[in-house]
This record gives C-alpha cells, structure tokens and sequence, in this order.
C-alpha cells in the first residue's frame, strides 16, 4: 500500500536536494571568502546558508510522512505538514489540522473522513495526497 | 443479540430484500402479474439496501462491531421505504373514499417493503437499546 | 462610541457553522428562522431586537465562520462586520462538544479585542460525551465571561442576555488578560506593533497587536488595509524582517487552547467511533455512497407525488363547488370568476400540495444531516467534472428553489467555482416546475408518473453536469481547476417534527404569497387575453393571436399554440405555465384537464414539453438574483441564451427519439 512513496517523498529525492544544498553552500562559502569586506551582503547569504539548512531538515522529517489519501478506514497518524499552497494551508490549519495533531480516518478512499481534535472534517481526495502524516509505531 | 447473531440476521433480511428486489426489476420486462409488483425504480433501490445489508456481512460475523453500520443504515433504509409504502397504502385508501379509484385491494396494497419493515423491526429494536 | 449612554445595545452573533447560532438568534429575537443541519444556511447577516430588563438590543447573527481570514464572501461579511461596524457586544457561539476547534475563532476574536461574551452551546451533547467544564476556570482563562446554554431547549438564554447587558455596560476597552504566544514570536510582535503606533490613523482605528500579527500573518485584506498609510513602506520592510512562518501562529493558538482546556475540562475522551461514524461508513462508502443517494432522491419525489394526490383532489373539487356558484360563465364578470379566479388561480394553488410533501421530505434530509454527506459523496463526481464539491450544496438547494440556492453560493470561495455553480444552478429542477411535471405526467404516464417526474431531475442533474463540463473547458474566463473539497460534518441529528413542518410551511408561505400576486395577476391577464374580444371563440382571442403567431418557433417541437403561449408566460413564474393550461382549455377539474392535455399531446411531446420546461429560462425571479450576484449583465444574458439553445436542442432530440422508438415499435 505505501509502494508510492518512494515516488513522492521518497529517500533518494531527498538526498538529491540534500547534493543539491550543499553545492549552493559551497558557492555561497566562496562568495564570503572573495566578499569578506562587504558585511551587508555576508549577514545575507549567512541567512540563506541556513534557510537551506532548515529547508533540508524539513524534508527530512518528512520524508517518514505518508500523505493521508492513502490511509483507510481506522488508520491513525500524526500530521507532519502539508504540501501545496497557502490558501488551502490555512484552510486546513483553522480547522485544526495543525502539525503533530492526531487524526484518525473514519471512512476511506477516494474521498476522507477524518477525525482531528474530535471534529468529523471531510476532504477530497486531491487535498488529502497533500496531507503528510506519519504512521503510528513506524 | 450478539454480533455474529446480528451479522446471520442481517445476512437473511439482505437476501430476501434481494430476492425480491430482482424479481420486481424482472416483472417489468417479463409482464408478470404477481403479489410482487413489477415496479423498475422500486426493484432497483430493493437491490440497493441489500447491498448494503449484505456488505456488512464479513465483519459482523467476524464480530467486529464496525459491522454494525451495514445493519443500521440497511435498517434506516428499510424503515425508510416501508414507511413511504404505508403511506402510499394510506393514500390510495383516501383516493378510493373520494371516487378516484376504482377498487382498494389490500393485498396489491400490502407491498414486500411493508413485510420487510416488519422484519427489521428486531434489528431495529436492538440498535435503538445499543444506542441508549 | 460617542455618548455616555446609547439607546440600544449592538449585539453581534458569530461561531463557527452549525454551532447553533441561528437557533440562538431565534431565542433571542423570538423569530422563527429555519435552522439547518448543514454548514451555510446564513450566508447573509439577519438583523432581529429584542428587548432585556428595559434596554434594547439589536442583534446580528452572522455567516458561520472558522476564522476570521475571509476567503468566501459569506465569512466576509462575518469578519467585517466586527472590524469595521465594531459591535457593542460580540456573542461567540461555541459548541461546546466541539470545543477544541471552536475556541480557535475565540482566541481571533479576544485578539481583535473585540468584546465577548462565551455562549458554551450544545452543553446536552457535551454532557453526553462525559464532558465536564469548569465554567469559571474557563471564563478566567480567557477573560471573558462564559455561559453554558442549550439553545434546542432555551436553557441558559436568560443568563445570556444577563452577560450582555453587563458586558456593553463594561465595555472595557483593554482585558487584562492576553493569550500569549511564545517569546520569540512576542518579541516580533512587539516590533511591528511600536512601529503602527507611530501611526495614528493606524493606531486609532484598528487594535495595534491585531494589525501586527495579521500583518505577520500576511492576511491579504488586512495588508490592503494599510497601504494608504504614510507608515506603509516602512511596516512592511519591518514585516518582511522579522518574517514568522505564518502557520506558526495557528499551531500557537492550538496549543493555547490546549492549555486552557487541560485546566478547565475533564473527562474527554476523542477518537470513539460515534453512531454518526457508523453511519458514514455507509453513507460514505465508495461503492455504496452513491447508489444509497440516489434511491433516497427517488423516495422523496415518489413521497411529494404520491401522497400528495388525494389532497390535491379535495382542494380541486372544492374550486369546482366555487367556481360553479355562479352559474354558468354567460358574462365577462361570471367568467372572469368561473374561469380566471377558480379555473385558473385555484388551479395552481392546488399544486401547493406536493410542494409541501416535497419540502417536508427534503427538511427531513437537511435536519438529519444527511445533505451535507450527499455533497461529499457527490463531491467525487464533481471534481472530475470540473466542479467543487461544495457547489453541490446550492444545487441541492435549487431543488427547492433556485432563489436561496444562488445565494447560497456565496460559501464558494473560488470565483469561478461560484460562477460555474450559479450558471447551472437553474438546471436543478425547483420546486415551482413541480406542479407542470405532475399535470403532464399525471396525464400523460399513468402508473409511472412518479417516475417520469423522477426522471426529469435526473435530466436536470445530468444537464448541469454537463453543462458544467463544457464552460470549464471552452469559456476563457471559467477555465481552471476547482479549489478542493474540504468540510466539517454535523453529526447526524432525529429530525425534530417542530422544525420540519416549520420549514415546510415556510416554504408554503412563499408559494401563498406568489399565488397571491404574480399567479393571480397572471390569471388576469391570460383570462383576459383568453377572454376577449368577448364572445369568440378561443381560437381568435387575444391569447390565440399571440399563440398562433409564436407557434411556428415552437412547431418542430410539436407544441401547439397553447404550449407556446403557457412558455410564453411561464418566464414570470414557472407555475404559470399550468395555470396557462387551466384557462385555456377552459374546462374545470384536474380529470377534465388530464384529459385535455391527453388530446394536446402524444407521451413524446409530452416529454419534449417537460424538458422544455425545466430548461428553457429561470424565473424571472432568478434571473434577477443571478444579476444581483454576479453583478455582470453579461452572464446573465450568456445565461439566458444557452438555456433557450439548450431547451430547443434536449426538447428536439427527446421528439425525434422518441418518434423513432414508437415508430419503430
């Protein structure tokens, strides 16, 4: 049932954006050296350098995630994050869908029904595949 | 009433419900003339609420109490439908009192949906306790 | 603001959907708004006084709203109405066995320091659940006072209107109690916010925190809202700064509302699987869902048809009695009563019957919560089409009338979802088209009346769907996805008697009021055209001129002169239609006119002319409200124009199949 994903957020996606990061780190090392005197632009890249740091630990907590939509039926997990824009973001996030929020599906496939802070939240399928949750005692 | 009870019960009132929803369906195109109406629509949800006594069926009788919604919604449904053919019996009793209608026949009246709300009524019984 | 002391208290009702705010207003107000088990039945704010211990009160109640960010036009109006009319007292309407989410939409509103007062509602369902409050724990925690009610059985409503008046008399502009985020984000906060005072425009109209963690928040509307300050660049550059990931704030305000409720609640218990979950498992199931929909549609036209029928025929006989008190119809005045008044008028009223059945069957759907399901089964479908599965709600409403379904659109948040869903939403065959459907089919099907009556909202749906399909693809300004389906499920509720035939003779009001002014001058006016030049015949009336000269449009169809003249007039109000027939073929009593209808057409045109019907153009009512809402004359003319093409074109292919098939047999 999780044979999908590797294909979404699978291990050696991740890795390739870790290659990626640290080529960018090491551009942005040289830089630094060859600008050393300009302090204004230094504090810039140095917050980029970290973005880029952070940026990898996000994809690596969610690389255990599993989006919703393949959950059924009495499945339970935590939710990790989303993928997808700031509307439908928010959106979840007022109706309680906050990160390390449990929810548990009532119902499965194609569309939710999902339990989160003991309210009853339908989605469709297309918003719940954006839904990263990961998998109890995994 | 246990589940795997609830779950045999279930499975019998979806089979009937089947059984005669088919044969509503088929009276239609054969012609038949029976206490079984021939009636396409009528037949076809017939064959809806069986599925759906029926597909809770693996579950109940493995005791798992998530079973319990195929009979409950199988029960509602059946409620449902027999109570509009009483209704539907009350009505044409009304149209034969005003002249409307020629002759009020109790067993044309009489449809298997009524029967069959009667025979929910235990699984209906039992629900309504659970509830409480 | 201004006076020591105002006259009246502005109270504004405001919750999440479905928390029983409308059920509270009637409380309140003492007036009988149909309360609906489905999320956006007040998609518009309704405004009610009531008095209390001498002082008036006028009271809001306001479109159901998670948050205070609007993207739909409904929380729209909710949110904007506490920022900029800035209400007295702000009533927060929280259910209280759903308490976790719902103190979000308090926490927003304690941060706009706004003044409220808790209403815990729906305390019943809480104690069911073994849910224990600490009342004054949780009014301390959030500063504000808090009052358990239980709006279904006017507990607490009293107290209520206690808090508030204590409350405006208060009136306190800041609460000492403020619900803190974490140190590092306060610290941003606190940046923004010195920099707003500095602004006194900015400062005095709005409440400094709450524009400096919206502005942090990046709220789309609240950044509008300042850009006409002088301040503005320099907010902004701050903003831009000390950026905070703006889901930070929600996950914040959770795990506030955690720590209130972990002091003030006990004996919470989540993840049971509910009677409502056993039943969505059904309702719900992916092979199931639909089936059970549909079969439950087809009970309830089957119930409007067929009970309806003996009562139909009292009230017809009792127009007969009338109509013939007179005596024979020698006289324009004895016509205008036999024929117009009782041949035509009474003759439409009779149809208040099965519009009555019909909305009993359908506030038994909405009040147990089922609708709401429907959608989201349905909401599998749609998407594929191209259509959001909250369009489904206002179609579903469209089958009542298409009226209130159009306003109900405004709970689509994606312009062009709301667009696409008004365009078709006239294809859902209201209630108003009933009555023509009965009469054709009555005479025309016999035993399967029911089902061909059926068969024509399966046309309606299939048509919409359709429909839909097309303007997705091929019209510039509708292309594009739908935005994705996600919504909260009532619980399922036993319908209450009280409340169905409430919304039943609500919806029998409005049909008595139409009957009264659109039908009987309708009546009139095609009794007269009927009528007149006195004493010749039909064929070479007013009204015959006018059907014969529109009958070649319609004569490919197979419509004679009298169905072109009863579509002619239908546009008014679909009812009209009948009542066309009533008068013209000038014969009393529903068999009389089955007959008459029988001779007029063949079960093909029959058909043809049901179809023509339910397609050819809304009320003119609607097209007045599709106006209204989409604010564009273009649309509405687009409307218009492919509903007339479409009618011709479905009606055309319905009469040559039809031909074929019984020529062919």
């Amino acid at each position: 049932m999780f044979g999908m994903r590797g294909r979404i957020f699978g291990a050696k996606k991740i890795h390739e954006i870790e290659e990626k990061v640290e080529h960018i780190h090491e551009d942005v090392e040289h830089v630094l050296r060859s600008h050393s005197g300009d302090e204004e632009l230094s504090s810039h890249l140095k917050e980029i350098d970290e973005h880029l740091h952070e940026l990898i630990a996000d994809s690596k907590s969610l690389e255990s995630g599993v989006p919703l939509g393949l959950l059924s039926a009495g499945d339970e997990g935590v939710v990790l994050g989303y993928c997808g824009g700031r509307g439908v973001a928010k959106r979840l996030l007022e109706l309680g869908f906050t990160p390390s929020s449990r929810v548990k599906v009532i119902s499965g496939s194609p569309g939710l029904l999902v339990d989160v802070k003991g309210s009853r939240i339908a989605l469709g399928r297309g918003i719940a595949m954006k839904i990263l949750v990961d998998l109890d005692g995994r | 009433m246990n589940l795997k009870n609830i779950g045999l019960y279930s499975a019998l009132i979806g089979g009937i419900t089947a059984i005669i929803g088919a044969l509503e369906v088929i009276f239609v195109f054969t012609g038949t003339d029976s206490w079984i109406p021939a009636d396409l629509f009528g037949g076809l949800a017939l064959l809806v609420i069986a599925a759906v006594y029926l597909s809770g069926n693996g579950e109940l009788i493995s005791k798992q109490e998530e079973g319990l919604s195929f009979a409950l919604t199988g029960t509602i449904l059946t409620m449902v439908f027999g109570s509009l053919y009483t209704l539907i019996m009350g009505t044409d009793y009304l149209m034969y009192l005003l002249g409307e209608a020629d002759e009020f026949l109790i067993i044309t009246e009489l449809r298997p949906e009524i029967l069959l709300l009667v025979a929910t009524l235990p699984l209906a019984r039992y629900l309504i306790k659970r509830e409480e | 603001m201004a006076g020591e002391k105002e006259t009246v208290i502005r109270v504004a009702l405001i919750g999440n959907p479905n928390v029983g705010k409308t059920a509270i207003f009637n409380n309140l107000t003492g007036s009988r708004q149909h309360v609906g088990n489905w999320p956006g039945v007040t998609v518009e704010k309704k405004t009610g006084r009531c008095t209390h211990r001498e002082i008036e009160m006028e009271i809001v109640d306001l479109p159901g709203t998670y948050s205070l960010e609007a993207d739909a036009i409904d929380e729209r109006i909710a949110r904007d109405y506490i920022i900029d009319e800035k209400p007295d007292v702000v009533v927060d309407i929280v259910d209280a066995s759903n308490i976790e989410r719902n103190l979000y939409l308090t926490l927003l509103l304690l941060e706009l320091g706004a003044n409220v007062v808790v209403a815990l509602n729906k305390m019943d369902i809480a104690a069911s659940k073994n849910y224990e409050f600490d009342i004054e724990e949780l009014s301390l925690l959030l500063g504000v006072p808090v009052i358990p009610t239980v709006a279904t059985t006017q507990s607490g409503m009293g107290e209520l209107r206690d808090a508030i008046l204590s409350a405006a008399v208060r009136r306190e502009k800041h609460r000492k109690v403020t619900i803190g985020y974490s140190d590092d984000i306060e610290a941003r906060i606190k940046e923004v916010e010195e920099l707003i005072l500095t602004d006194t425009y900015l400062a005095n109209t709005y409440p400094p925190r709450w524009l400096a963690i919206k502005l942090l928040e990046k709220d789309e509307s609240v950044m509008d809202r300042i850009s006409s300050s002088p301040k503005r660049d320099q907010i902004l550059e701050v903003t831009r700064r000390v950026e905070v990931n703006a889901d930070t704030f929600a996950e914040e305000r959770y795990r506030a509302i955690d720590r209130i409720l972990h002091a003030s609640l006990a004996g919470r218990r989540d993840h049971a699987l509910t009677t409502s979950d056993l039943l969505d498992r059904v309702f719900l199931h992916k092979r199931l869902g639909i089936p059970v929909f549909l079969i439950l549609m087809w009970a309830t036209f089957q119930f409007a048809f067929t009970v309806s029928e003996p009562f139909m025929v009292m009230l017809e006989r009792v127009f007969g009695w009338l109509g013939g008190l007179l005596g024979d119809p020698t006289t324009p005045l004895i016509s205008l009563w036999a024929d117009g008044i009782c041949g035509g008028l009474g003759f439409v009223l009779v149809f208040i019957f099965p519009i009555m059945f019909l909305f009993i069957a359908l506030a038994i759907l909405e009040d147990s919560g089922y609708l709401p399901r429907a959608a989201f089964v349905m909401d599998r479908l749609m998407y594929r089409i191209g259509l959001h599965g909250r369009s489904f709600i206002p179609m579903l409403m469209g089958f009542g009338c298409n009226l209130p379904a159009i306003m109900a659109t405004r709970s689509i948040g994606d312009e062009k979802d709301r667009l696409i869903t008004i365009l078709i939403n006239p294809l859902m065959s209201c209630g108003a088209r009933l009555p023509v459907y009965v009469l054709i089919a009555g005479a025309l099907f016999g035993t399967y009346a029911g089902s061909a009556i059926f068969s024509m909202y399966v046309l309606g749906i299939v048509l919409a769907i359709l429909m839909a399909l097309l303007f997705r693809r091929f019209i510039p300004g509708l292309r594009g996805k739908p935005a994705p389906f996600i919504m909260e499920l009532p619980p399922y509720a036993r319908p209450a008697i009280k409340s169905v035939l409430l919304y039943m003779w609500s919806r029998a009001v409005v049909f008595l009021k139409k009957a009264g002014t659109i039908l009987l001058g309708g009546a009139l006016v095609l009794w007269f055209m009927a009528s007149f030049p006195w004493g010749r015949e039909i064929e070479s009336s007013y009204a015959g001129i006018l059907g014969h000269t529109l009958e070649p449009l319609l004569a490919p169809l197979g419509f004679d002169w009298m169905a072109a003249i009863a579509l002619f007039f239908g546009f008014l109000a679909k009812e009209i239609v009948v009542e066309t027939f009533g008068i013209l073929y000038g014969v009393g009593g529903e068999d009389a006119i089955t007959g008459a209808v029988a001779a007029h057409m063949t079960p093909v045109t029959g058909l043809a002319f049901m179809a023509f019907t339910l397609i050819y153009l809304p009320c003119l009512a609607t097209l007045g409200m599709v106006k209204a809402e989409t604010g564009s004359w273009k649309w509405t003319g687009f409307m218009v124009l492919y509903q007339l093409v479409l009618a011709y074109v479905v009606a055309g292919i319905i009469v040559l199949t039809g031909n074929l098939i019984t020529g062919v047999l």
